[in-house]
């Protein structure tokens, strides 16, 4: 197995636990966040398995959101991560509330 | 070293080691988790092929328990949250773990990172030391 689909199972299969930890759910966020270097390397269908698992993220957001907020502000973990603005999966706060809004 | 920065007080480390010790010896006399969060974290550990599918709760507290005695594991302070929480990172059969823990000695989370020392230094977690420097027996 290469290291991008050893990435992408992770993502995969732990974005399946949003309410385990929010340390764990930091680690699901940096994984996503090589993901988005690395997709250039993935096939068509690795990259479906990743839109899959996005759909999977997008649905548990409020859980995830929940988990990290309890290890400081979101904004401040993204500071200490230097998370680029493009990694929309950071914005968990942004995604809740836009959820919210929707409903 | 893994990952982690050094920095504070002498006033404040040397309390944090304090805690620190003090939390990690309750957790050597019994692993403690949060109520029901036990068996999460199992499931988890074994979807991720991080434990084999046979492996049970007692299984999973054994291996934190040997990260937890052993001398040459890494004290770490995560300083951020109004909770406060307590890591150590130790290698077992030559996977990394990282167990993490609030200073009540309750279970937070144990697993092995992708990359520990990038972890480390992203969420920011200080380095007090080595276990064999800070919990004497």
């Amino acid at each position: 197995m290469s290291d991008v689909e050893r990435l992408l199972e992770h993502y995969i299969k732990g974005v399946r636990f949003p309410d385990v930890s929010g340390f764990e759910v930091l680690e699901l966020l940096d994984v996503r966040s090589k993901l988005a270097i690395r997709e250039s390397e993935l096939d068509p269908a690795q990259l479906a398995k990743l839109e899959d698992a996005d759909g999977v993220f997008l649905q548990h957001a409020p859980m995830l959101y929940e988990s990290v907020t309890e290890l400081g502000e979101l904004s401040e973990l993204r500071h200490r991560a230097a998370v680029p603005c493009s990694h929309w999966w950071w914005y968990l706060e942004k995604l809740v509330q836009s959820q919210s809004a929707e409903a | 070293m893994a990952g982690g920065v050094v920095e504070g007080s002498v006033d404040d480390v040397e309390n944090r080691k304090q805690a620190a010790a003090k939390a990690i010896r309750v957790l050597r006399s019994q692993v403690r988790w949060k109520p029901g969060k036990d068996a999460g974290h199992l499931a988890k550990r074994k979807v991720m092929g991080h434990l084999p599918a046979e492996a049970t709760a007692d299984d999973y507290n054994t291996l934190i328990g040997a990260v937890l005695n052993e001398v040459n594991s890494l004290i770490y302070h995560y300083p951020f949250s109004a909770t406060d929480y307590y890591a150590v990172s130790g290698s077992m059969a030559d996977v990394v773990w990282l167990v993490i823990f609030g200073a009540d000695g309750v279970m937070e989370t144990a697993f092995p990172p992708d990359d520990l020392a990038d972890y480390l230094t992203k969420r920011g977690f200080v380095l007090l030391g080595q276990m064999g420097e800070i919990v004497h027996e």
